[in-house]
């Protein structure tokens, strides 16, 4: 049954993974067990994105998946007890309307079990800033696409300084315009293009700061 | 050679005097630098005209400072009666979607949107376009129409998630969708190849930096042949058909070709688009325009940077004419302004063709023998 699910979302078939899912719930497999399913099935969705079997259109459509699939799943992981997923601030920056990028890196965020503030898009540093403080989250997401908003995205980490949070808060930023040499430049953690790779980076952080 | 001789030599892979530039110019402080006072149709082919570009498909009076109000109640000219919501951000003069009526599946049969006729189109379309060409002309630059974007418009309309959904789940649907994007397509490039024009391009943006949006599978049912209705007006009349989707297009390019396409744009190198290759393995096929990255090196380089872009840009692509050299995509507000004049003044320089270079040599000779006299 589990392996039916992990298939569902890898064929990207939206058609049938309610009736898996809800199968799967009937036959008595833990929320949890299932969500694990469903992450394999990205996981692999990944590779196939990376080797450019798939597009960006069937990553889109593999998170489709995954929202009906999380839709049902939701109201019985309320019962699961302690929530131990770390979570990110995703926003695309002030001056950049594109969230293809952000979208993607939210999805796969959500199926590793990440919670995510997603700020959407054109959204200014001091927002970033303000719901890190607010949350007391420690990793913060900045997608950009243009180099023409790269500027912007740097000025995170000025404004965290100035609220005196940047020793607890990483930032990576991701997408198109995004360079390794803006870290040494702009001060940011990490600067990426590919979603899996930024994925990566973050697990990391989570697993070697405990990033609440 | 004038900008129009020296374009067409290109198209038709002779050679001309000189590295024709190809280029559009999304930049404020530009304009304001370069293109003098009067009226905007004066002031933009002006800049043109100083930077020493030969041919663009930027249409004057849309951004970089006014916002797609057409839009609320129209995309393009398909006729809706709900609102879409759009929002410009001047800096860069580009506009998003950011409401939009189609929010399931189901909108895709329920949100009307009709195309105009024909005439209705034409009507608006022609003079409009005739303007621009003579706008540009009385400053010797020559004007080409990009129509767009049977994908981007309908991936924009839609949103990704909706328009991957529909892809998956109501394929039929959207083919009607696309058919009216279509439809409005046709109509406008054969009204601009009745304008006897220099070339034609269609711009649908369908890669990213690491390859396509889509599959390869998708793009040949549903988007090439709907592609290739477009522009078979225009390529009965003789007119080339050139392409331009920045990203990286290695995939696809022999399906491009195939269709009808005879030139490429804007060739990103930021996509792993290497010219010289391009140049290589399509330089016989394809005219190859842009090419200087204007993600890094144009707006965040120095002018001897863009100089040495530039002058590498050249010799790989100039040789065997083909080639028109611009930014990879447009000359965007970050570009700042000694850069963007070090690149057309580099291809000016180092863009002699040998047989220009032969005669320059021989009038120097002249004119040195003349003074000894």
């Amino acid at each position: 049954m589990l392996s039916k699910v992990k298939t569902a979302v890898v064929d990207l078939d939206i058609r049938e993974i309610g009736g898996l899912v809800n199968k799967a719930l009937k036959s008595g497999f833990k929320p949890m067990v299932i969500v694990q399913a469903l992450r394999e099935g990205m996981e692999e969705v990944g590779r196939r994105f990376e080797s450019h079997e798939y597009f960006v259109s069937e990553l889109v459509m593999a998170g489709e998946v995954m929202k009906a699939a999380l839709g049902i799943l939701k109201p019985f992981l309320k019962y699961e007890g302690k929530q131990t997923e770390a979570k990110v601030i995703l926003g695309t920056i002030v001056g950049d309307l594109h969230d293809i990028g952000k979208e993607i890196v939210k999805t796969l965020l959500i199926s590793a079990g990440f919670g995510v503030y997603d700020l959407g898009v054109d959204v200014p540093p001091e927002k970033f800033v303000e719901k890190a403080r607010e949350t007391g989250t420690r990793i913060i997401g900045v997608s950009a696409l243009l180099s023409t908003s790269i500027l912007n995205a740097a000025k995170i980490v000025e404004t965290l300084k100035e609220a005196g949070l940047r020793d607890r808060v990483k930032v990576i930023v991701g997408g198109a315009a995004a360079r390794p040499w803006m870290v040494e430049k702009y001060g940011v953690d990490a600067a990426v293009v590919d979603a899996v790779q930024g994925l990566n980076i973050i697990k990391e952080w989570a697993e070697e700061n405990g990033a609440a | 050679m004038d900008s129009y001789e020296r374009f067409v030599r290109t198209l038709n892979f002779e050679e001309p005097d000189r590295v024709a530039t190809w280029d559009m110019v999304n930049n404020v402080d530009l304009y304001t630098e370069l293109g003098g006072a009067g009226p905007i149709n004066e002031v933009v082919p002006r800049t043109y005209q100083r930077l020493g570009i030969d041919a663009t498909r930027w249409p004057i009076g849309l951004p970089p400072t006014e916002s797609k109000t057409w839009c609320s109640d129209r995309f393009g000219f398909l006729v809706s009666k709900n609102q879409f919501k759009f929002k410009t951000i001047p800096e860069q003069g580009t506009t998003w979607l950011v409401e939009s009526p189609f929010k399931t599946l189901g909108d895709l049969t329920d949100v009307q949107m009709e195309p105009l006729s024909e005439s209705e189109i034409l009507d608006e379309f022609i003079p409009i376009v005739q303007s621009f060409m003579k706008a540009y002309e009385k400053f010797g630059v020559v004007y080409i129409f990009c129509g767009a974007t049977i994908f981007d418009d309908t991936v924009l309309l839609l949103g990704w998630p909706l328009f991957t959904r529909a892809v998956y789940q109501e394929r039929n649907k959207l083919r009607k969708l696309l058919d009216k994007f279509t439809y409005v397509q046709e109509v406008l490039a054969k009204g601009w190849a009745e304008l006897d024009p220099a070339a034609y391009m269609y711009g649908d943006d369908i890669a990213y930096k690491h390859g396509l949006m889509i599959s390869p599978k998708f793009l040949r049912e549903d988007w090439l042949p709907r592609v290739k209705r477009v522009i078979e007006p225009v390529r009965k009349k003789g007119i080339k058909a050139l392409f331009h989707s920045d990203g990286n297009l290695w995939r696809f390019i022999d399906d491009l070709i195939e269709v009808g396409f005879e030139g490429l744009n804007p060739i990103e190198p930021a996509a792993y688009m290497d010219i010289g290759d391009v140049k290589a393995k399509y330089g016989d096929k394809l005219v190859l325009l842009g090419n200087i990255d204007c993600s890094q090196v144009l707006p965040l380089g120095s002018a001897s940077d863009v100089e040495k872009a530039t002058v590498e840009c050249i010799r790989k692509a100039a040789p065997g004419s083909g080639f028109c050299l611009g930014s990879s995509s447009e000359i965007i507000p970050a570009i700042p302004m000694t850069n963007a004049v070090t690149m057309y003044k580099t291809a000016r320089k180092y863009g002699l063709y040998p047989r220009a270079q032969k005669r320059n040599a021989q009038v120097a000779r002249r004119r040195k023998k003349l003074t000894e006299v």
